[in-house]
């Protein structure tokens, strides 16, 4: 089940929303008010076969 | 007797993962272009969406074959590479742990990057990658790292606190970002551990500024620990 779809049943789905709002905006490194860039670390695995 | 079926297709089929693709162009078309490929490579993209990777790859003259588990995005990856007028990549849908269609050791190049690291079954994931991987070839993931505190994990985090708990015996996505999980299942494939290395990297997503409305909207995977 998707969360929202969870917490909707739940009637928590405003704040999921609102968490995730928060966290969308606290990640924005855009310098631009019209633009959101927002980077993510990751794993780069390299296997030799 | 069939393998059983990947419970993922409905998920990635129900949310439109293109607009969020498209976010990350830039960051795929960066990636791509550190992995040395040479015009005439044979190059499979695993779970490669609508081609953020698949489409770069061919741009420098590889042969790409883009295989997902989602029929839309499938389609939506061969209109891209038919709007690009590139020939050299087309798109199946397939299941990265069962990839019966491909032969043995036919690619030199096997790329997923947050593709396979979300079908079910990781160890016969590791087993098909290394399987259709010629010998002398290699196989390169971007798997998203669990606790980290940028936005995927956070995504993640969040939503878990959300949804009901796993059935019992579920597997998080999320350990492909760990690299004793990633050895682990790579040497059970038969590849030596020595022949496997990590590094840490940074994808970024960019977009115009109402981002993270429809992303919440889109995002299959905030159904996912």
């Amino acid at each position: 089940m998707n969360a929202f779809a969870a917490a909707e049943k739940n009637g928590r789905a405003a704040a999921l929303q609102k968490e995730l709002e928060d966290l969308f905006t606290s990640q924005n490194k855009s310098s631009s008010k019209d633009t959101t860039s927002i980077p993510a670390a990751y794993l780069r695995v390299t296997v030799q076969v | 007797m069939n393998a059983p079926a990947n419970p993922n297709k409905a998920l990635w089929e129900k949310g439109d993962f293109t607009r969020i693709a498209a976010t990350m162009r830039e960051s795929g078309e960066a990636l791509v272009g550190q992995l040395g490929i040479e015009k005439g490579m044979k190059v499979l993209d695993l779970g490669c969406g609508d081609g953020t990777t698949a489409l770069p790859a061919a741009k420098l003259g590889a042969d790409v074959l883009g295989v997902d588990i989602a029929q839309n995005l499938v389609d939506a990856g061969n209109r891209r590479a038919q709007e690009m007028g590139l020939t050299n990549c087309r798109f199946q849908q397939g299941d990265a742990t069962d990839l019966r269609d491909l032969p043995d050791h036919s690619f030199d190049l096997v790329v997923s990057i947050f593709g396979a690291m979300f079908a079910p079954r990781p160890n016969e994931v590791a087993k098909e990658m290394v399987r259709v991987t010629r010998p002398g070839g290699r196989i390169v993931m971007g798997n998203w790292i669990p606790g980290d505190p940028t936005l995927v994990a956070q995504i993640l985090k969040i939503s878990s606190a959300y949804t009901p708990p796993p059935p019992e015996g579920f597997v998080s996505p999320m350990a492909w970002g760990m690299e004793n999980q990633v050895i682990e299942r790579f040497t059970a494939a038969g590849v030596a551990p020595e022949k496997i290395s990590f590094s840490k990297e940074t994808f970024t997503s960019i977009a115009p500024a109402h981002l993270p409305r429809w992303w919440m909207i889109s995002e299959p995977t905030t159904a996912r620990r």
